[in-house]
């Protein structure tokens, strides 16, 4: 199928498009089908649990004038760009170390910070459930030490519980772009700069930390709209008092059977998704750090 | 040399391991103030490991390092008075030429205004005007070498460490930078600690060469006495072409060292105060350009008798190959106008006494 | 090369100390969830109690949890198979022919990767509304290879792309048909990059939750079981059943994972 040569050139131009029809095909209809059909649903609205397929605006005036939803909402964006914000704070050190640092056990580091990435997120939720939980790990650790009187209630089902986990389980998904960045920054330019005369902290302003740009960017934008559009997370951790997004959308579809209404909130969750997407896509190539 | 405050760097007794496995043995010797000093070995010898030990990258095992009389042991490369041009330069992908250039001084602090003015005229000196807002990518090979010159020597450093740095270039223009790299360091009269493992370049540019084998130092002298006067058959072979003949010391007298060669032959050298005992085994030394064919009568010192192997025409000189006895090859470079024997003729070969060197056999 | 050895310093055990709280953090869950699948208390929590492996015993004879679990393997499996059958043929083309466009189609093949599960699964769901059959297997099956589909391609796209090419030229020259030269060179070359990517889409599969969630119907998977039970009780049997799947998921991810990076550190060819 691939690479043939044999026939003349306009059936070559067609060979070489057919291996990846297969993937386009697929694509398109369980990818870009689907959410279309969201596109579409988000302008139809429910009527007495029936649907009505006229066009409207309706779903998107009912959210702006929901204010649980606009909360929902804000507080999204916000747990969203702590968790960002502080994945790459706690990351870059983490990279710097494995790349710069671990020596012949690089490879074991890296395979360390990918493990607990490919176990399911129901689970990792659920072990922070165990640890957080009002009769957790940590609060009966720290009562029978007595650190604390009383075990903490806000550290279960908070906005503070659902960004230690999205913490938790995007850190990964930091600290490999900014690690594939820092494996590009050679060791001789770290030593030219201390050779210069800057200190550690100022080779690392001047010289890394401005060649690991793309890896952050990548890392940020990733953990930015996973953590975003996560939904097992605040749903286990969260409780049910914030709702975030996500929540807001599973809720509306099976709580209200308001189809169209969730449709539009995904809506409005994908045109974030894909502006910051294709924001950061115009600073950055995607293969540079990939 | 007398003053410590006009050594820039000391070595004392420098020793390093890497995780048990040694690098530098015992190294001691000292680099004045303005001097051209060459680390001169082949790969391996430890050569960027002593480098590194004085840039502050390293930390010797053993041993001391002083620059300008006082130790620096200890303390980290950023507050050392010492720069390094890399062997692949390290040049910041990410800055302008000038910002290159001028990253040390901002390091120290310096104002803006002063910055610019340094840097411009480093890069006037350094035939990169013009060039200052190119990115490092955009530059050739031969630029970038000089930008991480200039990187480094704006800062003043109190000696200049410098690693292969024309590795990276091809012959014509490593052999133009020689020359050029030599004349800027007249000009500004900086200390250089230069390392290289192509000896003709280390001849070529040094005050003096510190030659290193195996982590340790063979010899330290100018490229003069290291040519002439080689304190080891290492030295003797590693720089330029030496002919090694093995001999046995047969007698010590104060003006001359006879010497049994192979066979019946005997020779005589001058006698350099470091000679091997009588009686010991020892290898003489004669560079190819001090062997010369002997007419009849031959003499009977200093002379070998060989068949010639091979004639190589070098364009004005000729260099002859001669199996000598004891199945010694002899190479011989015959001046332009001296007469050429043909292969498979039984020749004599001769020398001046002055011109053979004594060396241990190790 | 010598830039590995450097002192250590005050700032690099610092650096080495943050490291080891970071990679506390990253196992002190996995290692609390294990742990009290050992624990003989009814309801996991401290103080431990007596050591025992009756909750695995437990686990593996629920019939429910048997199911899920038969379920999920084979989802993962068929899920894995299907991305990698789609993307070696893509990745060989992308890698290998010019083509036009060829950004824009890497860059849809990614899109996948930036969506959230949830919005996919949702989407989903209302294509196959018209053909309520599809939702169970099939349905997670489908969702799981559009999921599967970016990371697959990627992986062998950049294999391919560090491939020697003249390997395959050298075989051509010997006279080898094309479909022979993709069986005798090709493909054996391309194995830990195909394993790799099976692997990795296999394990994604396996703890996926939310899309499959919305589209599996009447079916569970293992995620969707334990979601469910974590619903109505904490029980140390779930602990017994996510051992089973920590040790499985980082027996694939080691293995998945060391090719990767022994290429990734090796080759400065491709991007992975
Ligand atoms: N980081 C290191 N860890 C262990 N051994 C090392 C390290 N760096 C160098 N060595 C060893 O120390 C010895 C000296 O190395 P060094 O790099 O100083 O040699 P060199 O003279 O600069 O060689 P070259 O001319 O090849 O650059 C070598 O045997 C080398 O293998
Ligand atoms: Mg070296």
């Amino acid at each position: 199928m691939l690479l043939r040569r044999r026939h003349g050139t306009a059936s070559r131009d067609k060979h070489k498009v057919s291996p990846i029809a297969p993937v386009l095909l697929f694509q398109t209809v369980f990818f870009v089908a689907p959410i279309g059909i969201l596109f579409v649903y988000s302008f139809w609205r429910m009527q007495d649990f029936r649907l009505i397929t006229e066009f409207s605006f309706h779903n998107y005036r009912e959210m702006a004038n929901n204010p649980l939803l606009i909360k929902a909402f804000f507080l999204s964006l916000r747990v969203a760009l702590v968790v960002t914000v502080v994945c790459a704070v706690l990351a870059f050190p983490i990279a710097y170390f494995i790349s710069k640092k671990a020596g012949r056990w690089k490879v074991a580091c890296l395979v360390a910070v990918i493990i607990p990435f490919w176990t399911s997120f129901v689970l990792r939720a659920y072990a922070w459930k165990l640890l957080l939980g009002e009769r957790g790990v940590i609060n009966t650790g720290l009562v029978s030490t007595g650190i604390i009187e009383a075990p903490l209630s806000y550290l279960l089902y908070s906005p503070f519980a659902t960004a230690i986990g999205l913490i938790y389980g995007f850190l990964p998904f930091m600290v490999m772009p900014i690690y594939t960045s820092l494996e590009k920054v050679k060791d001789s330019w770290i030593d030219a700069a201390a050779d210069l005369g800057a200190s550690p902290a100022r080779a690392t302003w001047e010289v890394t930390l401005p060649l690991c740009i793309p890896g952050l960017v990548v890392g940020c934008v990733f953990t930015f709209i996973f953590a975003l559009g996560e939904y097992v997370i605040p749903a286990m951790l969260g409780g049910g008092k914030d709702l975030l997004m996500a929540q807001a959308i599973v809720l509306e579809f099976e709580l209200s059977q308001n189809w169209p209404g969730g449709a539009a909130i995904s809506v409005v969750l994908l045109a974030i998704v894909f502006a910051v997407v294709a924001a950061v896509l115009r600073w950055v190539k995607m293969e540079e750090v990939l | 040399m007398s003053e410590g405050e006009l050594r820039a760097v000391t070595f004392r007794n420098v020793t390093h391991d890497y995780d048990g496995a040694r690098a530098l043995d015992d190294v001691s010797f000292e680099v004045g103030d303005g001097e051209f000093v060459t680390l001169l070995g082949p790969s391996g010898c430890g050569k960027t490991t002593l480098l590194r030990i004085t840039s502050g990258f390293l930390d010797p095992t053993a041993g001391d390092v002083l620059l300008h009389g006082k130790s620096v042991v200890g303390v980290p490369p950023f507050r050392r008075n010492t720069s390094m041009v890399f062997q692949d330069y390290a040049l910041f992908p990410h800055r302008t030429v000038a910002q290159n250039v001028a990253f040390g001084l901002r390091m120290r602090g310096m104002a803006p205004d002063e910055i610019r003015r340094r840097v411009d005229r480093m890069l006037d000196m350094l035939g990169l005007a013009g060039l200052g807002e190119r990115r490092i990518g955009h530059i050739s090979g031969g630029q970038a070498q000089r930008v991480a010159l200039g990187r480094s020597m704006i800062v003043e450093p109190a000696v200049l460490l410098l690693d292969e740095p024309l590795g990276a270039l091809d012959l014509k223009l490593r052999k133009q930078m020689q020359v050029e790299l030599k004349r800027i360091q007249r000009q500004v009269g900086m200390t250089f600690l230069y390392v290289t493992h192509d000896q003709e370049e280390a001849l070529a540019m040094s005050d003096r060469i510190a030659v290193m084998n195996k982590g340790r130092l063979m010899q330290y002298g100018t490229p003069h006495e290291i040519y002439r006067r080689p304190s080891s058959r290492f030295v003797a072979d590693f720089i330029g072409e030496a002919n090694l003949i093995p001999c046995r010391v047969a007698e010590r007298r104060s003006d001359a060292l006879v010497l049994k060669g192979p066979g019946a032959s005997s020779f005589t050298a001058a006698p350099s105060g470091a000679d091997p005992a009588s009686g010991a085994d020892a290898i003489l030394v004669i560079r190819p350009e001090n062997l010369a064919l002997a007419e009849p009568p031959v003499p009977q010192a200093n002379t070998i008798g060989a068949v010639v192997q091979e004639l190589t025409f070098l364009g004005p000189s000729v260099r002859m190959t001669a199996l000598a006895e004891g199945n010694i090859v002899l190479a011989v470079v015959i001046g332009p106008g001296g007469r050429l024997p043909a292969i498979g003729d039984r020749i004599d070969l001769k020398w001046k006494a002055e011109d053979a060197i004594v060396v241990g056999p190790g | 090369m010598i830039g590995a050895e450097r002192k250590a310093g005050r700032s690099g055990w610092a650096l080495g100390f943050y490291t080891a709280l970071i990679y506390g953090f990253f196992y002190l869950p996995i290692v609390t969830l294990i742990l009290f699948a050992f624990d003989a208390k009814e309801v996991p929590g401290l103080p431990l109690k007596d050591l025992t492996l009756g909750w695995f015993a437990a686990a593996l004879s629920d019939r429910q949890l048997l199911a899920a679990l038969s379920t999920s393997v084979w989802v993962a499996l068929l899920s894995a198979s299907l991305a990698v059958l789609l993307a070696m043929p893509a990745a060989l083309a992308l890698a290998w022919v010019r083509l036009p466009a060829k950004p824009a189609i890497l860059g849809f093949i990614i899109a996948p990767m930036v969506v959230p599960h949830l919005v996919l699964g949702l989407g989903l769901l209302l294509l196959f509304r018209p053909v309520p059959g599809i939702l169970g297997v099939a349905g997670v099956v489908i969702a799981h290879t559009t999921l599967n589909l970016c990371y697959a391609t990627m992986i062998l796209y950049s294999h391919l792309l560090g491939f020697q090419r003249s390997l395959v030229e050298a075989a051509r020259d010997l006279g080898a048909s094309e479909i022979r030269m993709f069986w005798e060179v090709v493909l054996p070359l391309s194995a830990p990059a195909i394993l790799a990517a099976f692997l990795m889409s296999f394990t994604l599969s396996f703890g996926e939750f939310v899309a499959a969630w919305f589209v599996a119907g009447f079916e569970r998977t293992l995620p969707i079981e334990i979601w469910a039970w974590l619903r109505h009780i904490l029980s140390p049997k779930i602990n017994a059943i996510a051992t089973v799947i920590v040790a499985v998921s980082v027996a694939m991810t080691i293995l998945a994972q060391l090719w990767i990076l022994r290429r990734r550190n090796g080759a400065r060819g491709g991007a992975a």
